[in-house]
């Protein structure tokens, strides 16, 4: 009979557990990307994500053998525009850089397509926030012609600790995107 | 009592458990919508300041939302109407058409607020709002907008209720979209 309580226990727990994707963001703290500097490039630039990237969900591991899941491109999009806000005088989103009327529209001088890449993990055998996390921010620049001006990549690194969390159990991940947007600022900038 | 029943009940309380408790706390920071963003961009609208987003008296939600057996508090402020007005600023920061010292102030009322985290399959939230623009005493903007939002949400409050909290963001990013997508607020906005 215990054995049959044991089977029914755990098959419950699996029911509830397995395959758990716990939700998190990677949205950084706005007020943390700044440059720091009156000034900018003067130029106009744009910027493309495809909307397949922004509706991408990627699953990346958490603690206890558990998962979490998040959004890279829409969470990390509203900073992206503001680190580049910071370091150059005019941000465009560009929709379809293959639209050439959209292109002359917008005016912009140069045009960044980013591609986001992330890790995360933690040691804990019994909590699932990844207390580790890092994001590289790689990408390219091309002219208004097309033409490839330079590729970039910098990668952020973010801790936390459990007793750090207090609700916010995207800590690290906040903290990895407030790092990777301070190394673009200055990637870009010089 | 039998031993079976003993066992029926401890598998009914955990399973409850997984049922409700999830974990709550703080809203998720807002994060401008920078579809919003490029449209204020692209308005010809003059900076403007915000001013208070007040809570219609006794309202449910208002000051927080239970979702399952937690609640959910705005991280800002003392409402999720101040919650609303932080996401605008920022809405009209990142357009650079924040001006603390403006003549043009935008504030409102928040009129319902309300995230249901319950469903096993999908959840959905409601948020409706007064937004007024003024000159000085001169009204230029008076309309009540609203959204609701669904979104696929699951049996397990570990998963529903951080995916709840997650779209309340999102419901904000959309209640602003209805504001400076309407051409009267855009207007309003003109010199």
């Amino acid at each position: 009979m215990k054995q049959i309580y044991k089977l029914v226990l755990a098959a419950l727990a699996c029911v509830v557990l397995i395959g758990c994707a716990h939700p998190i963001n990677m949205k950084p703290d706005l007020d943390r990307v700044n440059a720091f500097s009156a000034k900018r490039i003067n130029k106009q630039v744009g910027y493309h994500m495809s909307e397949a990237n922004l509706a991408l969900e990627v699953i990346t591991p958490g603690g206890g053998g558990d998962k979490v899941r998040y959004f890279p491109y829409l969470d990390m999009e509203p900073g992206f525009y503001k680190a580049l806000s910071e370091v150059f005088s005019n941000v465009s989103k560009i929709k379809n850089p293959k639209d050439a009327e959209e292109m002359r529209k917008s005016g912009v001088a140069i045009l960044i397509v980013p591609e986001i890449s992330t890790t995360s993990s933690s040691p804990s055998l019994f909590t699932w926030p990844p207390t580790q996390f890092t994001i590289t921010l790689a990408g390219t620049i091309t002219d208004a012609t097309g033409q490839l001006v330079r590729k970039f990549s910098v990668t952020g690194e973010g801790k936390a600790e459990f007793d750090e969390f207090r609700g916010n159990f995207s800590l690290s991940a906040t903290r990895a995107s407030n790092d990777v947007f301070a190394k673009l600022m200055k990637e870009l900038g010089e | 009592m039998p031993k079976v029943f003993r066992f029926a009940g401890f598998a009914a309380v955990f399973v409850a458990s997984m049922l409700m408790i999830g974990c709550a706390g703080p809203a998720p920071n807002y994060a401008p919508s920078i579809d919003n963003v490029e449209m204020l961009k692209k308005s010809g609208g003059g900076a403007a300041k915000i001013g208070v987003i007040s809570v219609k008296a006794d309202l449910v939600g208002g000051k927080a939302m239970a979702m399952r057996a937690n609640t959910m508090v705005s991280p800002v402020g003392e409402s999720f109407g101040d919650y609303i007005a932080a996401a605008l600023r920022q809405d009209l920061e990142l357009a650079k058409m924040f001006n603390a010292q403006s003549g043009l102030e935008i504030s409102g009322v928040l009129l319902r607020n309300n995230i249901d985290a319950g469903g096993f399959s999908t959840n959905a939230g409601q948020i409706e709002a007064r937004f007024i623009v003024k000159r000085g005493d001169q009204v230029r903007f008076d309309k009540v907008k609203r959204v609701d939002h669904q979104w696929d949400s699951s049996f397990a409050a570990a998963v529903a209720i951080p995916l709840a909290m997650n779209n309340y963001p999102v419901m904000v990013q959309k209640l602003i979209s209805t504001l400076v997508s309407d051409p009267d607020f855009v207007q309003s906005l003109r010199n």
